[in-house]
């Protein structure tokens, strides 16, 4: 277990640089020059350019500004951004609303993607199961765009029921609906996968033992059903909490909340460069974390994994 | 005798899909007295195993009794609601299923599994249900309620150092205490055994009820399991497949419960673990008193291990009455055709019983046996010792081979040697037989004949050649050779390809013939083994076992190959379908002057089919004969084991019908 969890952050390392170091060629190779951005409209002083220029190492070659930033990152300063302020303030500022955002998304998908899963999988064939799936495909199949406003112009306009737009109130309650949008593909996801791995081993041999032991039927679709069928899903939970963290882009747009996919989303447009290596970086870490939890989770729901 | 423990009259079981009713079973009636033991034989698709969970209401998917009764103690099950069923499973009916490998949780300890079924039905941990066995204790020593407590694994250290502390504590005393298991009566009389004056305040000072960690710990050591404290605290994935059906009969037993239902419980296992098994099984009901349903598609099995058969054909009882009246005397064709084919009873006793029953008639499968037993006398002449100038089709010459296993740490290892120094010439056109329980290695000899292991040192020649010396070319070639069938027909054919593409596969590989005459090619191999021509239009999962097997065997004919490789190859088939197969075998050997290397556990099959006999022990050869040899004088106690194991083999005319404890 010491050995694989220190074999697994030793991995890390590479996929650490070279998923930084991609990233930093892109934003370097994309076209237009930052410091014009930084001015919008306005003409620039040359002096004043240059100036910048030698302030970022942007007169310096690509490699050297990327070894400069990685240095910086190992004594745990992320840079300066654009706008002047500390890049580690920035990403204090957007991260924790989130990963607010991603959580919910993950307890929703989890508990209705499980329960409903699992009822059908109980029922397969059965009216219950047929319309779980018939939904679930429709979830898979809208954008989440179309959802997003759907919800907005029904939830949000006509019933009043939840705040439209987030804005700067990130309670959990105007967080509610952008959760749901994030979550619904994952949510119909985690909901066939569980009827399929539910109905799967409803029939395996030892449901049919537990039955003969004298097990109630409730017994054995906890016990023996539900925890034999989790493991699939917890993998896939696991796996999808990164991917709703940095995937949040669309969602966080339409509902206007101050977050990662956000701030990611303008700091590409303005050309900073800093901002988004580091942005990203924090979330190759965070999936890099979360795919390692996952495999020390399969480990200790199904014992047969030995973790080499 | 009052009314029967269990009693079926004219049941009648259908499955229901859209498109049809299949009916399973029609009309079965049957009795079962308690404390008595009936077994239903019949081939897969009989309905016995229908029958056996229609009792306790587990059938699989759509199935359904739709006529006839089932009563249990006088109960009318039939119709009875899920809460009945609920409290009669494990408390008063148990199972012990058919395949230990698939009918544990992987997921949760033993232990945990073995409570569940002590919790599921309410049984006090504690105290034993039973009267102690007056046999055992003695009469001097009356039945309490407190008498009956168990031993507790704190009760039992004490105890021994009390014993330890007055020099009476030995190795057989420590085996004798066994947590959960023994009872205070039982250890009372153990120390007055001991000459202990206060043997009664010792016991009543330290046996005082097991938890239920020890009970379930004494449920495994009852069932044969050794060490069973630390393996409960183990998961399934650790424990071989007999420990598993151990597990399994704890389990079921759990409960004490009146009628026990095994069905087909050592079909999966080794010869010899299925005889320990089945001893232990017949032992513990006996001693609890529990009546024994047993499901089995082998008549020996049956005979030997119940005093009723019911035999079942296609969902009918063909036949019922006393196992050895059935056996010496069976009347309707198909139980004699059963008898006939049933490998475990061609040993020398009952074969000359069947004989007269069998009225005269010369069946396929004895003139068989006679041709083989004088192929055998030819091709032994025909050694190379007698006959120098004839070389062997193949050798295998000090043939070993080590594993490295993967230990716990990175850069760990250890050495396993899964062969070791084997050697062994088989002559062209006959029939050599590595016998030996699963891990003496047997199948690993056949993936290196096959050269698909290379070996760590040693040599297989095939026709003179050494087969690890050669070009890609050479190899290529000897893959038309040297052709395998395995165990499993249903893992070994690919279930999205047609039974055409299959067939033609190894022709196209070796690019022979033009597409119309390699459909001709598959024709004929169809049907040399005895499969329609329509059948290459259908896929895997269409066909029978005994129909795979066929097509598998078709498939390593393709090529005109000169060895056969069989690697456990009539294993999983039931006794009418292996004997099919196994005259198939004989006649294609005969006709295309095959030879076969024969890999297989079942000594029974042996004889029906090969000239010499290789027993084989973690990796060696030990013994190795010729066949009426080894079965006649076998000179290792290893290889007089694998026989005495034979299902069958422990028959006697005359004699009553109990499993030797």
């Amino acid at each position: 277990m010491g050995w694989y969890i220190g074999k697994r952050v030793l991995q890390m390392v590479p996929v650490f640089i070279g998923a930084t170091l991609l990233v930093y060629a892109m934003v370097f190779l994309v076209p237009g020059d930052p410091i014009q951005a930084m001015f919008g409209e306005r003409a620039v002083n040359p002096n004043v350019a240059a100036q910048i220029r030698q302030q970022y190492h942007l007169d310096q070659p690509f490699i050297n500004q990327y070894l400069i930033w990685l240095g910086g990152i190992f004594q745990g300063d992320f840079g300066t951004s654009f706008s002047g302020r500390p890049v580690i303030d920035e990403i204090a500022q957007v991260y924790p609303t989130t990963v607010r955002l991603a959580l919910m998304a993950l307890v929703l998908e989890a508990v209705l993607g499980v329960v409903l899963g699992a009822v059908a999988g109980l029922r397969r064939g059965r009216w219950f199961d047929s319309t779980a799936l018939v939904l679930s495909l429709l979830l898979i199949a809208v954008p989440t765009f179309v959802m997003g406003f759907l919800l907005q112009a029904v939830v949000g306009v006509k019933l009043k029921w939840l705040p439209v737009t987030v804005g700067a109130d990130v309670s959990l309650r105007s967080l509610l609906m952008p959760a749901f949008v994030l979550a619904s593909v994952s949510i119909a996801y985690v909901l066939r996968l569980t009827r399929t791995s539910v109905a799967e081993n409803a029939q395996a041999d030892f449901v049919r033992t537990a039955r003969a032991k004298g097990l109630g039927a409730g017994q054995v679709v906890r016990r023996h059903i539900l925890r034999n069928s989790l493991i699939p899903v917890v993998t896939f939970l696991g796996v999808d909490l990164g991917a709703l963290m940095g995937g949040a882009i669309v969602t966080e747009g339409i509902f206007n909340i101050p977050g990662v996919g956000n701030k990611l989303f303008q700091a590409i447009i303005r050309g900073q460069g800093p901002t988004v290596v580091s942005l990203v970086t924090i979330l190759v870490l965070v999936f890099m974390l979360t795919s390692l939890i996952v495999d020390l989770l399969y480990a200790a729901l199904d014992p047969r994994i030995r973790l080499v | 005798m009052g009314e029967p423990l269990l009693s079926l009259r004219d049941l009648e079981i259908v499955f229901a899909s859209r498109q049809a009713t299949v009916s399973a079973v029609r009309g079965v009636s049957l009795d079962l007295e308690a404390g008595c033991s009936l077994a239903i034989v019949g081939e897969s698709g009989s309905g016995k195993s229908t029958t056996a969970h229609a009792i306790i209401n587990l059938l699989p998917g759509t199935g359904q009794v739709t006529a006839g009764s089932i009563k249990f103690e006088g109960q009318e099950l039939v119709g009875a609601s899920e809460r009945t069923f609920v409290e009669l499973r494990g408390a008063k009916i148990g199972l012990v299923p058919q395949d230990p490998m698939s009918n544990l949780n992987p997921v949760y300890r033993i232990g945990r599994q073995v409570k569940e079924a002590l919790r599921a039905n309410g049984v006090d941990p504690k105290r034993s249900t039973y009267k102690a066995l007056t046999e055992l204790v003695g009469e001097d020593i009356p039945d309490t309620p407190a008498g009956r407590l168990y031993l507790s694994s704190a009760g039992r250290e004490a105890l021994i150092a009390e014993l330890t502390r007055r020099g009476l504590f030995n190795d057989q005393v420590g085996r004798d205490l066994v947590i959960g298991f023994s009872t205070r009566i039982e250890v009372q009389s153990l120390l007055q055994g001991l000459g202990l004056e206060d043997a009664a305040q010792l016991a009543a000072a330290h046996v005082d009820g097991a938890s239920a960690n020890d009970r379930v710990a004494g449920l495994l050591a009852e069932a044969g399991l050794p060490d069973a404290a630390r393996r409960a605290r183990q998961f399934p994935h650790e424990f071989s497949g007999g420990m598993r059906q151990r597990v399994l009969i704890a389990m079921a037993l759990a409960a004490r419960p009146q009628l026990l239902i095994a069905d087909e419980p050592t079909s999966a296992l080794d010869v010899t673990v299925q005889r320990q098994i089945l001893n232990h099984l017949g032992t513990l009901t006996r001693e609890l008193g529990t009546a024994l349903l047993f499901i089995t598609h082998d008549l020996g099995l049956a005979a030997e291990r119940a005093q009723q058969l019911v035999v079942m054909y296609k969902g009918r009882v063909v036949e019922a009455g006393p196992s050895l009246d059935i056996l010496t005397d069976p009347r309707h064709p198909y139980t004699q055709r059963l008898v006939e084919a049933a490998p475990s009873l061609s040993s020398r006793r009952l074969g000359s019983a069947v004989a007269p029953g069998a009225g005269g008639v010369i069946t396929v499968s004895n003139r068989d046996r006679a041709d083989h037993q004088s192929q055998g006398h030819q091709s032994q002449a025909g050694e190379p010792a007698a006959d120098g100038g004839r070389r062997p089709l193949l050798r295998v010459t000090e043939l070993t081979k080590v594993f490295r296993l993967r230990g716990a740490r990175p850069g760990s290892h250890s050495l396993f040697t899964a062969v070791d120094r084997v050697s062994f010439d088989v002559p062209a056109g006959t029939t050599a037989a590595l016998v030996g329980e699963s891990g003496s290695g047997k199948s690993t000899v056949a993936n290196l004949v096959l050269d698909l292991l290379e070996p760590t040192s040693g040599q297989v020649e095939f026709e003179g050649q050494n087969i690890a010396r050669r070009s890609k070319a050479e190899r290529f070639a000897f893959r038309r050779q040297v052709q395998p069938v395995f165990q499993d027909p249903y893992g070994s054919l690919d279930p999205m390809w047609s039974i055409f593409r299959i067939l033609e596969e190894p022709l196209r590989t070796h690019g022979l013939g033009d597409p119309k005459w390699r459909a001709d090619r598959v024709r004929q191999l169809l049907d040399r083994v005895a499969l329609p021509a329509s059948t290459m239009r259908r896929y895997p999962n269409e066909l029978s076992g005994g129909q795979r097997q066929r097509v598998a065997l078709a498939r390593a004919l393709a090529l005109e190959p000169k060895l056969v490789v069989l690697d456990e190859a009539v294993s999983a088939l039931d006794v009418l379908v292996q004997a099919q197969v196994l005259e198939l075998l004989a006649e294609l050997q005969r006709d295309l002057e095959l030879t076969y290397l024969f890999i297989t556990h079942d000594l029974a099959v042996v004889r029906q089919t090969a000239d010499r006999v290789y027993v084989m022990e973690q990796g060696r050869v030990v013994e190795s004969g010729a066949v009426e040899d080894i079965f006649q004088h076998p000179r290792q106690d290893y290889t007089r084991r694998l026989l005495e194991a034979i299902p069958g083999s422990s028959l006697r005319l005359g004699e009553p019908l109990r499993p030797e404890p």
